[in-house]
């Protein structure tokens, strides 16, 4: 019979019974714990989501254009198409002496709402994201010839697809185009997930996307002219042209140089775009919104607080007689205090865990949808430092807040002394 | 201000207890109500160790207002006040919670129980506050909660009932567990306010009888306010309070 057992024991009890009406304080903490942690969950991860899928790359190289909208089309696919680049631009960069990997993408079709992506194999030996990590293949190889397909772990898992099956892409991104009906691909390997934009796309080879347009002008087929699957290695099947290229460096400290070099090429009018740099620039964007939210879910947290403050307060008056009997048997003001913050406090507590378990929830059910319109992975996992740190201000608040009734326990149980008020 | 008549019975022989220190000592105690309302005007009172002392007097005579001031709810704005040999009317308000959570057990008129508790656990909540009363129980070799199904069964409170939460019980019911509560871990003090008034009088007095019973067993001094006089026989010291006109009245 510990005291401060004692003291838990005497508050939970009391506050069990009288549930049902503090059920809506805690549901109301449990809102702001929603709102709060949810919001820095959703800014944490989609930062890390956006910067991880591109960790190894030093600069993103694309027709000229606003930066943003290069890095969201060529590495998240989000957004409008930019203008290509020439194939003999590519090819400059890549010789270029500070340059030590490059990797083509070019884009423009899909399969069933998923990107196609057209590279070449320096993309399964060079691409890099989170914290170094290469790609791995969970079956199957990586593509090596012309009308052969690699799945991202997503698209393969959605479609059910698996090593062996045969698809037919479809022109444009929207996946309402007309198909390439004519033009199958077999899947020969597919991706381990990755958490990033990758396991939402097709990957072939640059050729391939030469390959099932040679019989197509400005998006459309050539009337009268069509070129079968066996002909069509016949044609001339090397790149023209590509959407965006990801380079690495020699030595990264070189990247100013190597920007300016390309920024100022004469024979095209080229970005050269550091990730980090744009992603500031379109957190810097979104920097209004979040203000904003945050504005939100404080109010709906003071909001909270108060409803814990005047249901606690409210509730004092039919407990006069129960704190007078508490007082009867031995219990001081002070112990008084400590029963009804600790009351303050566990509700508090209550709320917080009943959030998390609602955010879990939310989560688990939002995070198929924000991965496929958004692209990034809001996954669940123990919370960070940041998120520790909201619920336990939420927490200390709490028993902030309870304080007020407490101490207006400690001065009615002194001035009621033992008589229980009828 | 109050007319007293302090009457003690004869047989009082002077044992061991006389040894001990007496249960309540209020040497000239003057003490008003904020209000200005006089109570108590120079009154001293000694009831000695396990001693039984009836309170009666009409309603607003002050019977509470004395008990308040025996138990140090309430200071005397003169005089002192002595429980169990300790003058407590000089204590800090935090000692004198400690002292009568140590050493009092209190039983009211109605309304002594935490509703949502069980009978058991109304009756061992003063050993969540008090030490030494949880020590005294631990003292006789008993458990917690052994000793309050002791108590309760000796106050006719049978096991059906312990778990019952105390709302669901009859008044008579309730009194008794209180005064199982008052009496775990032997406070060397019981004071009673009214216990019995809520009461049918057959019931009362099987319940005063009970009472006096527990607290000889367990050599308890008693403080017990009742405004029927037909208790007078079982107590070894009587007080009958009379309000006293005052001038502010006529
Ligand atoms: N908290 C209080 N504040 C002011 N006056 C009080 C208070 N409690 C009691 N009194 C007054 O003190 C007198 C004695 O009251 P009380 O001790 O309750 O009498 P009893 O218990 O004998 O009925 C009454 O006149 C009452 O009005
Ligand atoms: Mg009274």
């Amino acid at each position: 019979m510990g005291k401060f057992r004692s003291y838990l024991f005497l508050a939970f009890r009391s506050a069990w019974n009288r549930r049902f009406t503090l059920f809506l304080v805690v549901l109301s903490i449990s809102l702001s714990t929603v709102l709060l942690v949810g919001i820095e969950r959703l800014k944490g991860q989609a930062r890390a989501g956006f910067v991880g899928a591109i960790s190894g790359t030093d600069l993103v190289v694309g027709a000229r254009g606003s930066s943003i909208q290069l890095i969201l089309y060529a590495v998240y696919h989000l957004g409008g198409a930019t203008n290509n680049m020439s194939w003999e631009s590519a090819m400059m960069i890549k010789n270029n002496p500070l340059v030590s990997w490059t990797i083509p993408f070019s884009m423009g079709d899909s399969h069933r709402g998923y990107p196609v992506v057209a590279t070449s194999e320096d993309f399964f030996i060079h691409f890099r994201y989170r914290s170094g990590s290469s790609l791995k293949l969970r079956a199957g190889r990586e593509f090596s010839d012309i009308f052969e397909v690699v799945l991202g772990s997503e698209v393969a898992a959605r479609l059910k697809y698996s090593v062996g099956n045969e698809i037919v892409l479809s022109h444009g991104a929207t996946g309402t185009g007309p198909l390439h009906s004519d033009k199958p691909f077999v899947v020969v390997g597919i991706l381990e997930p990755t958490a990033s934009p990758i396991d939402r796309s097709l990957y072939i080879n640059l050729e391939s996307m030469e390959a099932i347009h040679v019989d197509w002008r400005g998006g459309a087929p050539i009337r009268g002219f069509q070129v079968s699957a066996e002909n069509v290695r016949k044609f001339d099947l090397s790149p023209k042209v590509i959407t965006a290229m990801l380079v690495g460096l020699e030595n990264r400290r070189q990247v100013f140089a190597l920007q300016r070099e390309i920024q100022e090429y004469r024979g095209e009018a080229l970005s050269a775009v550091m990730p980090g740099v744009a992603l500031d620039q379109l957190w810097g964007l979104m920097g209004n919104w979040e203000r904003v939210l945050m504005v939100v879910s404080l109010l709906v947290t003071f909001t909270g607080l108060a409803g814990l403050m005047s249901t606690i307060l409210a509730g004092l008056g039919e407990r006069r007689r129960e704190l007078a009997i508490l007082r009867s048997t031995g219990a001081s003001p002070l112990d008084i205090t400590i029963i009804m913050s600790l009351e303050g406090l566990m509700l508090t507590l209550s709320g917080i865990v009943l959030g998390v378990i609602i955010l879990v929830g939310l989560i688990l059910a939002a995070s198929p949808y924000l991965l496929n319109n958004y692209g990034f992975y809001l996954s669940l996992g123990p919370p960070t430092k940041m998120e520790w740190l909201i619920m336990g201000g939420i927490a200390v608040l709490g028993l902030l807040t309870s304080l007020l009734p407490a101490i207006r326990a400690y001065f009615l149980s002194l001035s009621d002394g033992l008589a229980p008020t009828t | 201000m109050v007319d007293m008549a302090i009457s003690s019975s004869a047989d009082d022989s002077p044992g061991l207890t006389a040894q001990l220190p007496p249960a309540v000592s209020l040497t000239g105690i003057t003490f008003a109500w904020p209000s200005g309302e006089p109570v108590l005007d120079d009154f001293s009172l000694e009831l000695k160790a396990c001693g039984k002392l009836l309170i009666t007097g009409a309603s607003g005579s002050g019977k509470s207002t004395l008990l308040s001031l025996m138990s140090g709810i309430l200071k005397p704005q003169k005089g002192t006040v002595s429980i169990v040999g300790k003058e407590i009317s000089s204590l800090s308000n935090f000692k004198r919670d400690r002292f009568r959570g140590d050493n009092i057990g209190y039983i009211f008129q109605q309304f002594n129980l935490v509703p949502y508790l069980s009978s058991l656990e109304n009756v061992l909540i003063p050993l969540r506050f008090s030490s030494l009363r949880r020590k005294r129980v631990l003292q006789d070799n008993k458990g917690l909660s052994e000793r309050a199904k002791e108590l309760l069964e000796r106050l006719s409170i049978g096991p059906s009932l312990w778990h019952r939460p105390a709302s669901k019980l009859s008044v008579g019911q309730q009194q008794r567990v209180a005064a199982a509560r008052a009496l775990i871990g032997r406070p060397p003090l019981l004071i009673a306010d009214e216990p019995t008034s809520a009461l049918d009088k057959e019931i009362g007095l099987v319940f005063l009888r009970l009472l006096l019973k527990e607290c000889e067993e367990a050599s308890l001094s008693l403080v017990f306010v009742s405004h029927d006089e037909s208790f007078a026989s079982e107590f070894s010291q009587r007080l009958s309070l009379r309000r006293v006109e005052t001038p502010l009245d006529s």
